[in-house]
């Protein structure tokens, strides 16, 4: 272990860790691309580095939101199934697909996200009328409630479409175990279109399953051998130090000039992992 | 809409959040140590940074092994189900992995 690279890592993911934490966001979003354009680390070894660090995010979010019962752990584990099964077919994609894809695809979840971060869910709850679920969904007793602290009242829900949102967890696991980011970007439309959870819930729900998703893959990398300690180690540590800094100095991302700088930061990112993975193939993969 | 709901979170809840926090705490202090200790004796440094790690990766398995005992505790089966499903799924590919790092070495 190099002890100045061991401090550069550090010092990278307190930043990108952070920066995520400011705007909510996950930390890999950024933390990938510095990894990657800035450090020229390997994306595999990045993305497998950066797992590590997802299991601690989720984990030491997880606590506040099951006291304050958002989480719905009953739709949890059934939605696991889906994002484990995902994730192990990502473990087996990553031995296959090339870097340069992995580039490419990065560029398209960055876009997703510039497109989210423009269009911000809203945060206003409405008391909608509870529809009435189908037979397999009331069997597991998934529909709850949860404690609104601002309407002050318990807010009951019913979930819709599960198959259509179990597909969508599927996919969120594949691109969770390939790039090595949490992949709330896709579990955010999984959980709020499709199951039509309250938004409360849906964050701290797909928070809660991030942890175990990240694990099937990061398991899998670390018996192989094919996680880099010396990489990933730093990494952890550096993002967990880097959400304690994010949290404290939390930007008002409702304020619209500083949600455009970083639509246009995120989308700057997209074409400069994007041109990475292209710029390749047309040197003819030299 | 009155809907029948405890005013406090359940006990499987309590234990999840308790097992999570001081168990993610506790990993990422053994990976704290171990960066520290790599600056002066990276081989041992390296080896307590990677016990930080697998037990950071553990964390969540045991957090799916208590959701199983707990439903079928509470005769839960259905649950218990889904549980022992995601189970599986995870310690196929451990196994999967680990066969294919013994066949590689």
């Amino acid at each position: 272990m190099d002890p100045v690279f061991t401090l550069s890592l550090i010092a990278l993911s307190v930043l990108s860790s952070a920066l995520g934490g400011m705007l909510g966001m996950a930390g890999g979003i950024f933390l990938i691309p510095a990894l990657t354009i800035w450090a020229h680390i390997d994306i595999h070894a990045a993305a497998g580095a950066s797992l590590v660090s997802v299991i601690s995010s989720s984990c030491g979010a997880a606590g506040p939101y099951l006291k304050a019962r958002l989480t719905n752990i009953r739709l949890a584990i059934l939605l696991e199934t889906a994002t484990t099964l995902g994730a192990l077919t990502g473990v087996f994609l990553a031995t296959i697909v090339s870097g340069r894809f992995l580039f490419v695809l990065f560029a398209g979840i960055l876009l997703l996200s510039a497109w989210q971060m423009a269009n911000r869910r809203k945060e206003v709850e409405v008391i909608a009328p509870v529809i009435r679920s189908g037979r397999f969904i009331h069997k597991l007793a998934l529909d709850s409630s949860y404690p609104d602290s601002r309407l002050g009242v318990e807010v009951p829900y019913a979930i819709q479409r599960l198959p259509l949102g179990w597909s969508l967890m599927y996919a969120a696991g594949i691109i969770s175990a390939l790039l090595g980011i949490g992949s709330g970007v896709l579990k955010i439309p999984a959980m709020d279109s499709a199951l039509r959870l309250p938004i409360k819930v849906s964050s701290a729900t797909s928070n809660f399953m991030i942890a175990v998703t990240a694990a099937a893959s990061a398991g899998v990398y670390f018996l192989r051998g094919e996680l880099s300690i010396p990489l990933a180690a730093p990494v952890a540590v550096g993002s967990v130090l880097g959400s304690i800094v994010g949290a404290k100095i939390l930007i008002r991302v409702s304020n619209e000039k500083i949600r455009l700088l970083f639509v246009i930061v995120l989308l700057g990112l997209a074409i400069q992992m994007g041109w990475k993975g292209l710029n390749g193939l047309w040197m003819g993969g030299a | 809409m009155e809907v029948p709901v405890p005013p406090t979170p359940s006990a499987l809840d309590r234990w999840l959040a308790k097992l999570l926090q001081y168990g993610s705490l506790l990993a990422m202090s053994v990976m704290a140590c171990g960066l520290g200790i790599a600056f002066f004796n990276p081989g041992l440094g390296l080896k307590v940074a990677s016990a930080g790690i697998a037990l950071l990766i553990v964390l969540p398995v045991l957090r799916v092994l208590s959701m199983l005992v707990y439903f079928l505790a509470k005769k839960d089966y259905w649950l218990g189900l889904m549980s022992a499903l995601v189970l599986l799924i995870i310690l196929v590919g451990y196994f999967l992995g680990l066969s294919k790092g013994v066949r590689s070495e």
